[in-house]
């Protein structure tokens, strides 16, 4: 069957509920997330593959504890879950719990990707999961540029701008040319850890266009939450 | 423990102010009210006068923000400490700088304490105290980059990362031959924090306290303070007095502060909760 459903939401903290404090800083960005969750779930999925970039590389299954209390925060975000040792990598923490806020309860593969693995080993990973015999719904993290604005985490970068745009374009757009036009280096200097993500993604030849449901910055970081349109 | 910061000697129970002097035009508090030399020294008459144990000088603002090289940075401090060393010859001065050589030329013009505050990222800086028996404070940043803001830190246990790297970096800098008595542990709010890890760390203050090094607090008018209360910068000194009396009943020993009166003030009423200080007055219910 394939994939049946792509989505990409940013793998920012401040989304899980809990984390924002009590005036729930981030709640428009939390429902532009949950929103594009849910139009993934609403492909009818019979499973989640969730795929973010990150060091040590690894794969996971929905047996591992989420561990945010890794974050910070108060019960019952804290309380460390019981039961099986291996706690998720952060971003597909965040991933987790969203996806459980959004309702998804069923079977969920987790994949973190070295920022340095080959571009053909990235994409070869979306052909792979093209080619399952189950409907998947294949939800991909990252953000665009995280050096926006000069109180940004990683300062400000003069071309933050024109990055974002470019992604943003690439994203709507499903143009693989685009994103071969923007580099490793590029991506490392606006501490983007979309470039691994958007690989697998290109993999998946069924993915054309994207509608983009949020495209913002919040304290520096830019987000962008879209939905992928795929191919029968 | 007895603390010894250069000329300074101080008993178990004294609790030290360590007054904020920036000679920066851009720092995020002041925004650059003691760039001026005059403004500067006024300022350090004024901290003395309200009771400054320590006159804390930094040359380069924390947070991001437009390149600083070492030599600039020295341009800014190293006169002002030799000022300041000329109208205070007894008072504790401490350089904010994790450059070695920026630390150097402050303890030729008279600085008593390097006050490491990105961790050990210059491990030469341990070396220049022990070549002039200045203090150092060791201070968390979680590895992170001098001038670079946290994004999306996580800590298996917080507490446990802040006192493996600082009592690492103590331990380092007693083997460099920093005496004993002069090294200072500090948990570095919000460097390589959320708001979430800061508040947790005071809150843990105690378990810094039982390593048995002496603790310094850097809290003053932090974001994690303004993000716990929602209040701007200039709104946040009665958190930060929060901060302090939580942390000094719990046992540290130096407040990093830009407020020095009002943390005077917060120290005595401790001391004397603690039955350390002796009221200043005290007929209520004894005539």
């Amino acid at each position: 069957m394939s994939v049946v459903g792509a989505a990409l939401i940013p793998a920012a903290p401040v989304l899980v509920r809990g984390l924002s404090g009590s005036q729930e800083a981030a709640q428009e960005q939390r429902a532009a997330a949950l929103g594009v969750l849910r139009e993934l779930l609403d492909t009818h999925p019979e499973r989640i593959v969730v795929i973010a970039q990150g060091d040590p590389a690894g794969e996971f299954d929905e047996s591992c504890t989420l561990g945010l209390h890794r974050l910070g925060g108060l019960p019952p975000v804290t309380v460390p879950a019981t039961g099986h040792s291996v706690m998720l990598p952060i971003p597909l923490a965040i991933a987790a719990a969203l996806l459980g806020e959004a309702g998804w309860n069923d079977p969920t593969s987790y994949r973190l990707i070295s920022a340095s693995a080959p571009e053909a080993a990235a994409s070869s990973i979306g052909q792979e999961f093209h080619e399952s015999t189950e409907r998947i719904g294949l939800l991909i993290l990252g953000n665009a540029s995280a050096c926006s604005t000069p109180k940004a985490p990683g300062s400000f970068h003069p071309d933050s701008a024109g990055f974002n745009a470019r992604l943003v374009e690439l994203i709507s757009g499903g143009s693989r040319a685009s994103l071969a036009a923007i580099t490793k280096t590029d991506f490392e200097a606006q501490l983007s850890d979309l470039r691994i993500p958007l690989l697998v993604l290109s993999g998946v030849s069924a993915v054309t266009t994207a509608d983009i449901d949020h495209a913002e910055e919040f304290m520096g970081v830019f987000y962008v939450c879209a939905t992928f349109r795929v191919e029968a | 423990m007895t603390l010894r910061l250069g000329r300074g000697s101080f008993t178990d129970t004294d609790m030290l102010v360590m007054a904020i002097v920036n000679r920066t035009p851009d720092s995020f508090f002041d925004k650059g009210a003691s760039w001026a030399d005059d403004a500067a020294m006024k300022r350090v008459h004024q901290v003395v006068a309200e009771g400054a144990d320590i006159i804390d000088i930094g040359g380069v603002k924390a947070g991001p923000g437009e390149f600083v090289s070492a030599e600039e940075e020295a341009r800014r401090v190293v006169p002002f400490i030799e000022a300041v060393r000329h109208e205070y010859p007894d008072i504790v001065i401490s350089v904010d700088t994790w450059r070695h050589e920026v630390g150097r030329a402050a303890c030729l013009a008279g600085a008593d304490v390097m006050n490491d505050a990105w961790g050990g990222v210059d491990p030469k800086l341990a070396e220049v105290a022990a070549e002039f028996s200045a203090g150092i404070i060791c201070t968390h940043t979680g590895g992170a980059t001098p001038r670079t803001r946290p994004h999306r830190v996580a800590y298996d246990d917080l507490m446990h990362d802040i006192i493996t790297r600082t009592t690492d970096l103590a331990e380092r800098a007693l083997e460099a031959g920093v005496p004993r008595e002069g090294i200072v542990i500090d948990p570095g709010h919000d460097f390589g924090k959320n708001t979430w890890h800061s508040l947790e760390a005071t809150r843990r203050t105690s378990e810094m306290v039982d390593t048995g090094w002496p603790v310094l607090m850097s809290t003053s008018n932090k974001d994690f303070i303004g993000e716990s209360l929602d209040r701007p910068v200039d709104e946040r000194l009665l958190g930060s007095l929060a901060c302090v009396a939580v942390t000094a009943f719990a046992g540290a020993r130096i407040f990093r502060v830009h407020s020095v009166a009002e943390t005077r003030e917060v120290l005595d009423m401790v001391a004397s909760i603690q039955g350390t200080r002796a009221p200043a007055r005290t007929v209520r219910g004894l005539a």
